[in-house]
């Protein structure tokens, strides 16, 4: 499990009435257990990413702590496993693969763990067929498109094999061909390791166990995906959108307010309602 | 578009008996024939190398006359040295014109130096043309390493040359992008003096200067998540390993120097 | 007539063993004032069409007028052309190289030869016309604003070049949803308030449901599709075969074609959707609960 227990981070000073300038993370408190598929949407600037990066100690917090199975990330003899555990993948797509070829990339994990030639060759292959990218294992990373090289990304983390996967943001830069890819991979993750999937895509939450929001460095709201997307006021708010399935439902509902009693996520589940 | 393993060095992708051999094999050898040819003052020995240099190129399955573009560069260079060796040594005169003579021994101190830089450039070249540049790192790495006891930086090193390798498609491609954006903002590269054209670099070169900066620290970011913290017990995945060609063809190499040399010096 | 392209075709790389055909004759004709939504699968020449738009390429066979004059042309006024048809790159804060905004924003016009107030006061309209103060953001560091703060000078950028037409490749990418639905309104105020033809590019029918009115449709370096987007939006099977997401709202109208009721497949946005369902497929139960 990874608990934040009141985390609390922020740029620049405290001034005397205890007034922190630029906080991003505000008593922030979340536990993400094993083999949970969770959902983290807000706003740009809402403090996503930098929650993200605490959960495997890049950031340490000003206030509270952050636990990762037990172990504390402040504490520099565990941050190493801790980094094992949780495996991070950021949004730029380029920035993350640093080898020649996937092959290589996927390797540098295990190869940093020290792990002997024959392991690391069979995390690579393990990893690679878990994305989906074991033909282009000899490719140079430059001839890749952005939904291919975040499939890579991902690969890279799961050859360490880690307990929680986190995406900050893994779709945001990708087209949408890109990004289903990316959630088919995801979605075929689910229930084997724990994910916590942070986008302004409203669209990528609707197969979550749960749903989080967050909103100016707080977690405004959690829940099921339709407990969060029936708070249609509050939606704006923060910054997001409502799915247009869920939206086109609502309006119906205005006059037909005994219709959609569970709000439709999806083009099939709207269709269904209305034709019974 | 950009950036294919052609646009690196001279490497081509071929699959020949030079292009397996190990590259740490290759190194060493352009190690030892560089000084083996600045020893050497022969036309006989020159000849020799002639012939080996012929028979590496054979064995690379490269043409000898592809080999010999690579003295192109440095075609000029080549010229000139010759010239001024024709003209500037002393010694016994066989043509004269007003205060300009060339001396035989000119002649023959100028061809001799032509001919062994080109020999040394184009064993070299064999190097660079059968050799990829992910090798070429993997076998400066593996022979640097032994000087990590007194501090050298080798893992250091390779990291770095490796990770130029992986970006410079990428950076190529950007820098294609800001020059077309920057066009298309009215930016006109030709017109002006020196000191105009070296201002309109600055939209250019902050762009990709800022953005370097940015994938280097997400790079890092990533590179810490992944549990790099230095060449500190790593493990690899590509090791190289010399097998009997190897072997043969050092062998080959070191008998073939000592020879000239214990030519030369008898 | 504003932009022209008669059998335009263009390869990259030419002659070399990498050659690609990215453009295979295509025939264009854009007026002033529209506003066109460009989609298309990765790698079917999109960018490549835009390009030559403004003379950034040249095709190699056919070719393109900009208000009459042949780009190809050795005089070409080439610096006219790109100042008359503004072209704003995908994620365009990777340009950024000023140490402020204005400077930043200055930078298009000064090339044109504006100078002293007359570029002040370019500068200003162009940031004011992406809903940015002027006063507090003149003096900022471009590389120091939010995400959707950057896209919006960068956009500024080469609004204040005055162009006749502004071509964006993808401007919301990268954004929230707020982000976005900031800049595509901005652009719908700024079409109508100066005329401007807008041609945008990007992978998302939603995000143009809201700013075009015209689609073309790409693929493999052809026009497949050249309609008024409603007519488009409608034909879901055709578009997927292109690569292409259907919008949701359309993909909803199909469905329920299928299951027999009438709706109009070219929905724009969810309202239309719910009114289209009110009146097709409602009706009758409402008269039953009424």
């Amino acid at each position: 499990m990874i608990e934040f227990k009141n985390v609390s981070f922020w740029y620049g000073e405290e001034d005397g009435f205890g007034i922190r300038n630029e906080e991003v993370l505000r008593e922030v408190s979340l536990e993400i257990p094993p083999g949970k598929f969770m959902v983290l949407l807000g706003r740009n600037g809402s403090g996503k990413s930098t929650l993200a990066k605490h959960a495997n100690g890049l950031l340490l917090p000003q206030s509270g702590e952050v636990i990762v199975d037990g172990m504390n990330t402040r504490d520099e003899e565990s941050i190493w496993e801790i980094r094992r555990r949780v495996g991070l993948v950021f949004q730029n797509p380029d920035n993350q693969i640093i080898a020649t070829t996937v092959e290589e990339d996927v390797a540098f994990g295990p190869e940093n763990l020290g792990l002997p030639r024959e392991e690391i060759i069979a995390r690579v292959e393990e990893a690679l067929d878990l994305v989906g990218m074991a033909e282009y294992r000899n490719k140079e990373p430059h001839l890749l498109s952005g939904g291919q090289k975040q499939r890579v990304a991902i690969a890279g983390v799961l050859a360490m094999h880690p307990e929680y996967l986190i995406l900050d943001e893994a779709t945001s830069m990708l087209d949408p061909e890109g990004r289903e890819e990316l959630m088919k991979v995801i979605l075929n993750l689910r229930g084997k390791i724990a994910i916590l999937h942070i986008t302004h895509n409203v669209e990528e939450a609707t197969e979550a166990d749960e749903v989080l929001v967050m909103d100016e460095g707080r977690i405004v709201a959690q829940g099921k995906p339709r407990e969060i997307f029936s708070q249609v006021e509050e939606i704006e708010n923060w910054g997001l959108e409502l799915p247009q399935v869920t939206e086109t439902a609502l309006l119906v509902k205005k006059q037909f307010p005994y219709l959609f009693e569970t709000l439709p996520l999806s083009p099939r589940e709207l269709v269904e309602e209305l034709c019974s | 578009m950009w950036g294919n393993s052609f646009a690196i060095g001279q490497y081509i992708p071929l699959n020949s008996p030079i292009h397996r051999l190990d590259p740490r094999v290759k190194i060493v050898f352009v190690g030892i024939s560089i000084i083996n040819l600045f020893i050497l003052q022969d036309w006989l020995s020159f000849l020799l190398w002639g012939g080996v240099i012929l028979l590496l190129a054979f064995l690379s399955h490269i043409s000898f006359g592809y080999l010999l573009k690579s003295l192109r560069p440095l075609l000029f260079l080549l010229i000139l040295t010759l010239v001024l060796h024709f003209f500037f040594t002393p010694g016994e005169y066989i043509w004269e014109y007003g205060f300009l003579h060339i001396s035989r021994e000119g002649i023959s101190k100028g061809l001799l130096i032509v001919v062994r830089l080109c020999l040394l450039i184009l064993v070299t070249a064999i190097l660079t043309l059968t050799t990829s540049p992910v090798e070429l790192t993997d076998g400066i790495e593996y022979l640097l390493s032994p000087l990590k006891r007194w501090g050298f930086p080798a893992h250091e090193l390779a990291m770095m040359m490796t990770i130029a390798l992986r970006f410079i498609p990428t950076l190529l491609e950007e820098a294609e992008r800001i020059l077309k954006a920057q066009t298309a903002r009215g930016m006109d590269l030709e017109s002006g003096g020196l000191v105009q054209k070296a201002k309109n670099m600055i939209p250019l070169l902050v762009p990709l200067f800022v953005n370097s900066f940015k994938r280097a620290d997400e790079l890092a970011i990533a590179m810490e998540s992944r549990c790099y913290r230095g060449g500190q017990g790593r493990t690899r995945l590509r090791v190289l390993q010399l097998r009997a060609p190897d072997y043969y063809f050092l062998i080959f190499s070191f008998s073939f120097v000592t020879l000239l040399s214990v030519r030369f010096f008898l | 007539m504003f932009i022209k392209l008669e059998q335009v075709s263009f390869t990259y790389l030419s002659g070399t063993p990498l050659a690609v055909k990215a453009l295979k004759d295509i025939n264009l004709e854009i007026e002033r004032g529209e506003s066109i939504g460009i989609v298309g699968r990765t790698g079917c020449g999109k960018s490549t069409l835009i390009q030559h738009f403004n003379a950034l390429l040249i095709p190699e066979s056919g070719r393109v007028l900009v208000d009459g004059v042949d780009t190809s042309e050795k005089k070409a006024p080439l610096r006219e052309i790109r100042r008359r048809v503004g072209l704003v790159f995908q994620y365009p804060e990777d340009q950024f190289f000023e140490e402020s905004v204005f400077q930043e924003v200055a930078f298009a016009p000064r090339n044109l030869g504006i100078e002293g107030k007359e570029l002040e006061d370019r500068v200003k309209w162009s940031l004011e016309a992406v809903g940015l103060d002027f006063a507090t953001i003149k003096d900022r560091s471009p590389f120091e604003l939010s995400g959707g703060q950057m896209r919006r000078v960068a956009i500024a950028s080469i609004l204040s070049m005055e162009p006749e037409a502004l071509v964006l490749d993808e401007p919301t990418a990268g954004l929230d949803p707020e982000g976005k639905g900031i800049i595509l309104n901005q652009l719908k105020e700024l079409q109508k308030e100066k005329n401007l033809t807008l041609i945008l590019v990007s992978h998302s029918m939603e995000d143009l449901a809201r700013v075009a009115q015209r689609l073309i449709v790409m693929d493999e370096g052809r026009i497949e599709l050249d309609d008024d987007i409603r007519r488009i939006f409608s034909q879901v099977e055709r578009i997927k075969e292109l690569g292409i997401f259907p919008p949701v709202t359309a993909q909803v109208a199909w469905l329920l074609r299928e299951r027999g009721f009438d709706v109009d497949p070219g929905v724009l946005t969810p309202r239309e959707l719910a009114e289209e369902i009110h009146l097709k497929v409602l009706e009758g139960k409402k008269v039953n609960v009424g």
